[in-house]
């Protein structure tokens, strides 16, 4: 994962082997609880039935019940809550390496808001926009309509989210500092105008669909997860997460404070940008296809950082591991719960996230933590 | 934050996530518990889904949204329902069989752990996606307008009466509709007075807030029309949410709202209405022309015709010189 250097941290043979055994042990709990989440759901299922659904058996002419549900509901949605779940935990320690600070989550800090804008900016206006200009009999290449058809909802959504992640981030930095209040009070003032903005973006425009699907917005769901979604998400989301661990080091240094990181040799407004930018599109696609997912970054890069330290040689690729795996079992939840209907795999996530947060900032009362609050 | 190394990752984890301790406790007891009856699997032709025709009547069957149920019971199909789903609330039997969600987030697997034989769906299925995944599988399901006109009604019926291999009971079935349809019609054009013009509540308003209003291009809209009168709000379409200063605006002849039990009016919300003070100057609320129908009126299935009749019998008091004011006939 990183080249040789000493003046970071003692680096050891003995260490390096626990990240690896770490990494497998993670590796391998990932996937026992994808086949899992691939084995439970409305439709009974063997473990028998899960296998042949995923290696098909070729003969194509007559499939089970079974293996239908297997092959096209439940793999995309476990492969779209494996991408999910590794982006937000990436994202969130991303901005909390920035912001040097652990209660920087994208929901939080009103970066899935943001993108929640973009989205229904696109939902809305795209289709007038298109209306319009048809009656004005004004051309428009069909390039562009079948680009934006396809990928106008998650271009605006990352737009969104970048715009306002780079917004946050300059609000909260006084003189070279990161202001936690600023940062956190940035946040509820981008939630509230985003909310805002959503609603009355749906109450002026929207067609009764798209009124309805507002709480999709507000609190995520993998329920959208096909085939096509899949491959998107995997197009959009496995580069932003190969290059989100290259900045392991750099966030290491980081942790030091900004000069010192310079003084290191760190090319800090690089990778500043790049990490701003990064963790945003991340957030920015997942918001897209589904929904607002709130504390998933907040709590798993909180939950390695208590367990093995705050190395992001381990941190990222193990909290990228983890986050996969408290998503799909979220979402296996979600999904059974109250079969055959479904919950909103947002409502569980906050349930479970917003106590954590109120745990930690109790935590930081007890001058236990460095929240910086 | 400190961390002493001597302890297990284990005992870290378990000290810091109580949360998620019960969390993972939880999870156990329910991976557990799942055990469900497992039924034989209906065999899929994963070829593009053909609704097979020669087969006879499908049993089994799972029905979507409230016109679609209605409709196959009205056709005298009822006992091959199987499930069907949280709008569909008529014949009152419908209410002891198995449910597969509300119609507007339906779970695709939700709907498959039925075993359906056919899927009768109408257009309001949502969300885009379990819908994409509906017609994407190759399950047997016949898909119907979300109805919003007679024309949507009609086509309806005799889709389900095809498929169910009910020509002659479809058949009967629309000339029933269509004569309900034509009388509240010609009953309408003997009227002395002009069209009243109505306005359809989906929420009364109340002392605090406004109600929801039903605009053009709403059911509400089309079954005004269909009674005779002419829709009081035209400038939304859809329903929408209005102040009492835009009723008062209006300035409707009837008021009506639509009654059920758990949302909509209540006889309460509709006396509460007709003592607002505010609205005292409204037309509805001087000629005592304030109503509660059934709000499954708005479900534009077989009952559609009755429905249009009973509106009809409520402008008919207003257009025509009263004949004793009495209410509309309220379905418990």
């Amino acid at each position: 994962m990183s080249s040789t250097d000493s003046s970071k941290s003692r680096r050891t043979p003995n260490r390096r082997a626990k990240h690896w055994i770490v990494l497998a042990a993670l590796s391998l709990l990932l996937v026992g609880v994808a086949f899992w989440s691939l084995g439970s759901g409305a439709v009974s299922t063997s473990a028998e039935e899960v296998w042949t659904g995923l290696t098909g058996d070729g003969e194509d002419s007559q499939v089970s019940l079974q293996e239908v549900v297997i092959r096209e509901i439940r793999l995309p949605r476990v492969i779209s809550g494996i991408l999910v779940g590794a982006a937000l935990s990436l994202s969130g320690a991303l901005l909390q390496g920035l912001f040097r600070n652990p209660l920087a989550d994208p929901a939080l800090i009103g970066v899935s808001s943001g993108a929640a804008m973009g989205g229904v900016l696109a939902l809305v206006l795209l289709p007038l926009t298109l209306t319009r200009l048809a009656q004005a009999n004004i051309q428009t290449p069909q390039a562009l309509v079948d680009f934006f058809d396809h990928f106008g909802l998650p271009v605006f959504a990352m737009a969104g989210a970048v715009g306002l992640t780079f917004t946050i981030y300059r609000i909260s930095l006084v003189r070279g500092r990161i202001n936690v209040p600023a940062m956190l009070l940035t946040g509820i003032a981008a939630n509230a105008i985003g909310g805002a903005f959503v609603g009355l973006l749906v109450t002026m425009f929207a067609t009764d669909d798209q009124l309805r699907s507002v709480t999709f917005w507000t609190l995520g769901s993998l329920a959208g997860s096909n085939w096509t979604s899949t491959l998107h998400l995997t197009i959009l989301i496995i580069p932003c997460a190969f290059f989100a661990l290259r900045y392991d080091r750099a966030l290491n240094s980081f942790l030091l404070g900004e000069a010192e990181a310079f003084h290191l040799g760190i090319q800090v407004h690089q990778v500043k940008r790049a990490v701003i930018l990064l963790s945003a599109l991340m957030v920015g696609i997942t918001v897209a296809f589904c929904g607002i997912i709130g504390f998933v970054g907040l709590v798993v890069p909180h939950m390695i950082r208590t367990v093995f330290g705050p190395d992001h040689r381990l941190l990222l690729p193990a909290g990228a591991l983890l986050g996969s795996i408290l998503l799909l079992i979220a979402d296996v939840f979600a999904r059974t719960a109250v079969a055959p209907s479904e919950i909103q795999i947002g409502i569980l996530t906050s349930l479970i996230g917003g106590p954590f947060f109120l745990a930690l900032l109790l935590k930081a009362r007890k001058g236990a933590s460095s929240i910086g609050l | 934050m400190s961390h002493s190394h001597k302890q297990s990752y284990c005992a870290r984890l378990m000290r810091n996530f109580p949360i998620l301790g019960a969390c993972a406790a939880i999870a156990l007891l329910f991976g557990c518990s799942e055990n469900g009856e497992k039924k034989s699997s209906p065999e899929f032709s994963s070829s593009e889904t053909q609704i097979d025709s020669d087969k006879g009547s499908p049993t089994n069957i799972v029905t979507i949204g409230g016109a679609a149920t209605e409709i196959v019971f009205a056709l005298g199909a009822g006992d091959q329902v199987a499930a069907v789903d949280l709008s569909s609330t008529f014949p009152p039997e419908v209410r002891q069989l198995p449910q597969v969600g509300y119609v507007r987030s339906i779970s695709p697997e939700g709907v498959l752990s039925k075993d359906p034989g056919l899927i009768i769906a109408t257009g309001a299925l949502g969300p885009p996606a379990a819908r994409e995944i509906m017609e994407e599988l190759s399950i047997p399901t016949l898909w119907l307008p979300d109805p919003k006109t007679v024309e949507d009604l009609e086509r309806s019926v005799s889709e389900v009466a095809q498929q169910l291999g009910k020509p002659e009971e479809g058949e009967a079935l629309l000339k029933t509709i269509q004569s309900q349809l034509s009388q509240a019609e010609s009953e309408a054009r003997s009227w002395s007075r002009e069209k009243p013009t109505v306005l359809f509540f989906l929420n009364p308003p109340t002392a605090s807030t406004g109600g929801m209003a039903g605009g053009s291009d709403s059911r509400s809209a089309t079954l005004i029309e269909l009674a005779g009168g002419t829709n009081a709000a035209k400038e939304f379409s859809g329903f929408q949410p209005v102040s009492l200063e835009s009723v008062i605006q209006m300035n409707p002849d009837v008021i009506i709202c639509g009654i059920s039990p758990g949302h909509g009016a209540s006889p309460e919300t509709i006396q509460a209405l007709r003592d607002n003070p505010a609205l005292s100057s409204v037309s509805a609320i001087q000629n005592e022309a304030v109503y509660g129908v059934p709000l499954d009126d708005l479900t534009f299935g077989p009952r559609l015709g009755e429905a249009a009749l009973r509106w009809n019998q409520i402008l008919s008091e207003q257009a025509n010189p009263p004949a004793g004011n009495q209410l509309a006939q309220r379905e418990p």
